[in-house]
Formats: structure tokens, C-alpha cells, sequence
């Protein structure tokens, strides 16, 4: 397998490279750096958007998870309502607005620099961590298929993501995340033709699993009460909507149209992918499930056990693509947070320092050198608080933004003050929960942190927009036209 | 029906796809 994902790699890596060195040549000003000069039509953003929601991670722990908790556990019902609310009330509104960054809109819609600072240090903390994770996860992959020691797979396939996201901003992230989903769509393609004939079709193989682990087809799965079911549902709704290299592609689109198209056809493909790791999990669940340790091996061990080495590389291939495709959006959100809303909404303009934007260019550009090398830094000798927030980011982030991102598009009245102490608190709320749980607080592990936080949140935004002041007529025609 | 009980493919599969159908045809018919 390790010659043969050798040749892989060093295809992968050459159309990676070239991809970046072309989408250089097109970056003239930050809009062209930051949101591909607007120019992406539905089928690209489609793609976009599911690549880089769809990571590594996503993959081998999905199909474990689905392995062990039956086929319930995959959340497609969280996907389409989620993208049910990007779709009807935020898709239009955010191209139409054309910020670069979601701080860029918040800051905006309220009229607030600290609402601009504070949703800028949450994404900066969020999606850093999750940076750190997926680098150290796709390095591990890389390791998997190439047979290279685990120090130098690491620094290659960082350096390789770097590299075309530094020079080629996000028109670079968005075309390799087009050869990422062929990559992918082959991977998971290449594992179904190797399990048909030992497991059968997704049919056969969900009453295998049913008949291995009654329950498996079930509707509350195995080990989920219909509470937890419905919270673990709950949690993913509102991180799909709330995911920020998923809205801030809003920003990318042609226009409205193609960013409403974009979701939707983002929506399908995410479904037609994910399903198959219900045939996965089905399968490990019969196949392998006594020979693996943990969970996280289920989809490894299956393309090992089942596929030719050859195979086994490509299929591993498309895991590595998935990682890639996800941590070069989060390295474009963390470098964007520091360098545009930080420094330059936050600092140079309100100061009135006026700099060109060649000078923001290429502070752009070191800012997300900066971030990779930290990320690759941080996934050599991962701290543990990192992994720590990893698995909180999703309710940190989902929590700050929902809703002020929702309300402040749907519902006028929204006030500044209310959307800044929405914001905190939902974070905070969420933040304090999930310390509860680190600290093994039974009562906290009752729920998902991401629910107190937005309980917390939706309180806040309600109440205080009824007793402050909403933002100015001139700010509301803008997001509330006719 | 696809080896799951009907409830459970119903939440799984059929529902979310039903949506994303929807979400399409919205696209497509929301005229700007």
C-alpha cells in the first residue's frame, strides 16, 4: 500500500501545488484573497461547502460512532434542517451584505466594534484548536498511507496546504476543494466496491448489523435514550447553521442566487456522502467489529482488511483529502479573524490609519503563514487543553453566533446591546458548562453544553432588544431592504 | 425497506432527503 500511496501523495501534491501557484496569479486586492473576487457559481460553492464541512474526522469517527450506536446516530435530518435555515433566512442576506467575515457582519448589522472584536476572538479560538486537531489527524492519515515516518508526513502535508492557501487565499481553498471531493467521492466509492461482496448491498448489510447487534436499525439505536437522541439532533442543527467556513462561503457567491443553489446542491451532496458511512458502520459492525480496539480504527481496519493495497491507498487518499479540504478553510477563518478583523477593522480604520491594499495583502498572506506554523507547532506536541476546547468548539461557536446571526437577519428589532450579551453569555454559558463537564460534575453531563448556552443566549437577546435601542434606520435598510 | 425499520429510515434517509429535494426546487424557483 505505502509504494502506491507514495504515487498518490506525489500526484495529490503536484495538482495541490499547481492549483495554488494559478489561483496566485489571480490575487490582486483582498477582496480577490479573501472571497475569490465574488465570483463562484452554484456548483463550485456547492462543493465548497461540503468539502469543507466533511472532514477527516468526520469520516473514521463517524462510521465508528455509527458501528457502535447504530445507524441513527448519523444526524442527516440536522444536516437539512440546519441548511433549512441557511438557505431561507441567511444565504441571500449575507452575499447581498458582502463582508468578508462573519465579525465583518455582526459588526455591521449592530454597529459595534466589540461585537466585531469579540465574534473575531471566538472564531480565532475555535477554529485555531480545531486547526491543531485536524492538522495532527490528516498528518496521522498521511502516515497511514505513505509509510513516511510520522514527523515528516506531518510537516509535508502541512506544508503543503500552507503553501497554496498562503499564496492562493481562498480561490486556492476552493479549487483544491474540488479535486478534494473527487478524491473523497472516489475514496468511499472504492471501500463500497470492495465490501459488496462480503457484506452485500446497504440493505443486506444493515440486517447483518441488526442481526450482529439487535438494534442496530432501531429508532433509539443502541445506548441512546430518546433525550439524548434528540439533544445529540439538537446540538447538530444548530452547529450546521452556525458553522463559519460553511456561511462565510455566502460571501464567494456570483450573487444571491448562486448562493441559495450553492446550499442546496451543498446539501445533497453532503447526504449522498455521508450516507455511505451508514454502510460503513453497518459493515464494521459485522466484519470487524471483534478484531478493533476502539471505535476510531472501524474504517481504517475495513480499507486494511478489504481493499488491495492499491485500493487501500486511494480510499485512504480520500480521508487525507477530507482533512485537507477543511483545515485550509479553517486556516483562511483563523488568519481573516487576526489580520482583517483584528487588525485592520479593529485597529487601522477606526484609527484612521489609511494603508493600501497591497500592505493588507501581504499582511494577509504572513498572518496565515503565522497561523500555519503555529498549527503545525501545536500538532507536533498537541497541549491537552487544546484537544480539550476541540471538543467544545462546536459549542462555543454555535452558541456565540446563532442567535445573533439568525435574529439579527430575521427580526428588526434586534438591538446591538442585546446581540453583544447574547453573544457573551451564550458563550460563557457554554464555556462554563463544559468546564462542569471536564470537571466530572454528574448534573452537567445531563446535556450537551452547546444547550445551556443557547437557552442562556436566546434569553438574553429576547429581553434586552425589548429595553434597548435598535440599530440605526440607515443600518437596518441595508439588511431589511423595502 | 433499505434493511431499517420503517421509523428509523423514515429520520435517516427519507425526511432529510425530502428536505434537500425542497431546498432545490426552492432555489431554482426563487426568482431574484
Amino acid at each position: 500500500m505505502q509504494t502506491a500511496g507514495l504515487f498518490i501523495l506525489g500526484i495529490y501534491l503536484l495538482i495541490m501545488v499547481s492549483i495554488g501557484v494559478l489561483a496566485a496569479r489571480f490575487q490582486k486586492s483582498t477582496t480577490d484573497f479573501w472571497v475569490a473576487g465574488r465570483g463562484f457559481g452554484a456548483f463550485v460553492l456547492a462543493v465548497a461547502i461540503m468539502a469543507s464541512i466533511m472532514h477527516g474526522g468526520t469520516m473514521v469517527g463517524g462510521t465508528g460512532q455509527i458501528a457502535a450506536m447504530g445507524a441513527i446516530t448519523l444526524n442527516n435530518l440536522s444536516f437539512a434542517l440546519g441548511f433549512l435555515v441557511v438557505l431561507f433566512f441567511m444565504a441571500e442576506k449575507l452575499r447581498n451584505f458582502g463582508g468578508f467575515t462573519l465579525p465583518d457582519f455582526l459588526g455591521e448589522r449592530y454597529e459595534s466594534n466589540s461585537m466585531r472584536a469579540f465574534s473575531a476572538f471566538v472564531i480565532l479560538v475555535t477554529a485555531t484548536v480545531s486547526l491543531i486537531a485536524q492538522t495532527k489527524s490528516m498528518g496521522i492519515i498521511v502516515q497511514n498511507m505513505t509509510g513516511l515516518s510520522p514527523e515528516f508526513s506531518l510537516i509535508l502535508a502541512t506544508a503543503i496546504f500552507v503553501f497554496y492557501t498562503t499564496i492562493g487565499g481562498m480561490m486556492a481553498a476552493v479549487w483544491t476543494d474540488i479535486v478534494q471531493w473527487a478524491f473523497m467521492m472516489l475514496g468511499v466509492i472504492a471501500l463500497s466496491v470492495g465490501l459488496l461482496p462480503h457484506i452485500g448491498g446497504f440493505s443486506a448489510a444493515a440486517q447483518a448489523a441488526e442481526k450482529a447487534a439487535p438494534g442496530w436499525t432501531a429508532l433509539t439505536g443502541i445506548g441512546w435514550t430518546p433525550l439524548s437522541l434528540f439533544s445529540w439532533y439538537f446540538v447538530w442543527f444548530i452547529a450546521y447553521f452556525t458553522r463559519i467556513e460553511f456561511v462565510t462561503k455566502m460571501y464567494t457567491a456570483r450573487d444571491a442566487r448562486a448562493a441559495r443553489l450553492g446550499t442546496a446542491w451543498g446539501l445533497i451532496l453532503i447526504l449522498l456522502f455521508i450516507n455511505f458511512m451508514v454502510y460503513f458502520g453497518a459493515a464494521a459492525r459485522v466484519l470487524i467489529w471483534d478484531k478493533i480496539k476502539s471505535p476510531d480504527q472501524a474504517l481504517p481496519a475495513l480499507m486494511a482488511t478489504y481493499l488491495s493495497p492499491f485500493w487501500a491507498a486511494v480510499a485512504l487518499s480520500g480521508v487525507a483529502a477530507a482533512a485537507m479540504s477543511t483545515v485550509s478553510s479553517l486556516l483562511l477563518l483563523s488568519g481573516a479573524a487576526i489580520s482583517h478583523d483584528f487588525l485592520r477593522k479593529s485597529y487601522f480604520e477606526p484609527k484612521g490609519i489609511h494603508k493600501s491594499e497591497g500592505y493588507y495583502l501581504a499582511i494577509s498572506r504572513l498572518t496565515l503563514l503565522a497561523v500555519g506554523l503555529i498549527a503545525l507547532l501545536g500538532a507536533f506536541k498537541t497541549p491537552t487543553l487544546v484537544l480539550t476546547i476541540v471538543s467544545y468548539a462546536v459549542a462555543l461557536s454555535g452558541a456565540a453566533f446563532a442567535m445573533p446571526m439568525l435574529l439579527g437577519l430575521v427580526w428588526r428589532r434586534t438591538s446591538p446591546a442585546a446581540a453583544l450579551a447574547s453573544s457573551i453569555g451564550g458563550f460563557l454559558g457554554s464555556a462554563f458548562w463544559a468546564i462542569a463537564t471536564e470537571m466530572g460534575y454528574a448534573w452537567a453531563k445531563v446535556m450537551h453544553p452547546i444547550i445551556p448556552g443557547f437557552v442562556i443566549s436566546l434569553i438574553l437577546i429576547l429581553t434586552v432588544s425589548l429595553f434597548t435601542p435598535p440599530s440605526s434606520k440607515e443600518t437596518l435598510q441595508k439588511f431589511f431592504p423595502a | 425497506m433499505l434493511g431499517f425499520p420503517a421509523d428509523t429510515a423514515l429520520i435517516l434517509i427519507i425526511l432529510p432527503l425530502i428536505l434537500a429535494l425542497f431546498q432545490v426546487g426552492y432555489s431554482y424557483w426563487k426568482r431574484d
